[in-house]
């Protein structure tokens, strides 16, 4: 994982939060899809699994697959389902967190 | 799901009905309403409370088995009762929907214990300053 790459994630996290804050439930949903793909891939890569816990990505990466079905069942109107998207904008935001740890660990690999 | 299957699934959730009895482990609230997430090393578990337009009146009881990064590996669904009859396995389809039944209203509350136990703290710390200005 290069840190161009942890960049566009942290620019499609942004994209994902202002969708939420305007309750476009459809367009999150499919950049929050984008995001876990990405997520997946970062965490096969020899750097990611230096830098960052199995557990915490694994933990994350749990909170926003259910986030994802959750808002799945919203839009397809099968149950009587209501979601806080604030607690899913929270979530998101511990994604952009881990992200930014792991580009400061990654930058500060690189001054040593 | 076949015999061995339903058997190990029998046995997971009455494992995590008494971890979650004694507290050994921690269900948290999710982005949905009536949801309850555990999440372990090897994966999580998910109990929720759906209503669907056919059981408005009885809202059924789902159980997810996910894998380590939040995908469905298995799920397990309340029947509604008037369908009892036309499952294979009535008696094992029976205790399953017990079992989830069970296991939901112990996450609820385990999910709930922290704020209970904070409310019983305050109010008896108001106690015992009313029965001091006594």
């Amino acid at each position: 994982m290069l840190l161009s790459d942890s960049s566009h994630v942290s620019h499609l996290i942004a994209e994902i939060q202002g969708y939420l804050r305007e309750e476009k439930l459809e367009l999150a949903h499919l950049r929050m899809k984008d995001l876990k793909r990405h997520l997946i891939s970062f965490k096969q890569t020899e750097r990611f699994k230096k830098n960052i816990s199995v557990q915490k990505i694994n933990s994350n990466l749990t909170n926003l697959s259910t986030h994802i079905n959750n808002i799945s069942v919203v839009i397809s109107k099968t149950s009587d389902t209501q979601i806080d998207l604030q607690t899913i904008n929270q979530d998101i935001e511990l994604l952009l967190e881990l992200i930014i740890e792991f580009e400061q660990k990654t930058k500060n690999e690189k001054l040593k | 799901m076949n015999a061995t299957t339903d058997k190990y699934i029998i046995e997971l959730i009455e494992k995590l009905i008494s971890k979650t009895d004694i507290n050994e482990v921690k269900w948290e609230a999710t982005s949905r309403n009536n949801q309850f997430l555990l999440k372990i090393n090897s994966g999580a578990f998910i109990i929720e409370k759906n209503t669907y337009p056919a059981s408005r009146d009885k809202p059924l009881i789902s159980f997810k088995i996910l894998d380590e990064i939040g995908d469905e590996i298995e799920r397990i669904e309340q029947t509604l009762p008037l369908l009892y009859d036309l499952k294979k396995d009535s008696q094992t389809t029976k205790e399953l929907d017990n079992l989830i039944n069970k296991l939901y209203v112990k996450a609820e509350a385990n999910v709930h214990k922290p704020i209970n136990d904070s409310l019983k703290k305050i109010l008896n710390e108001l106690d015992i300053f009313s029965n001091s200005k006594k």
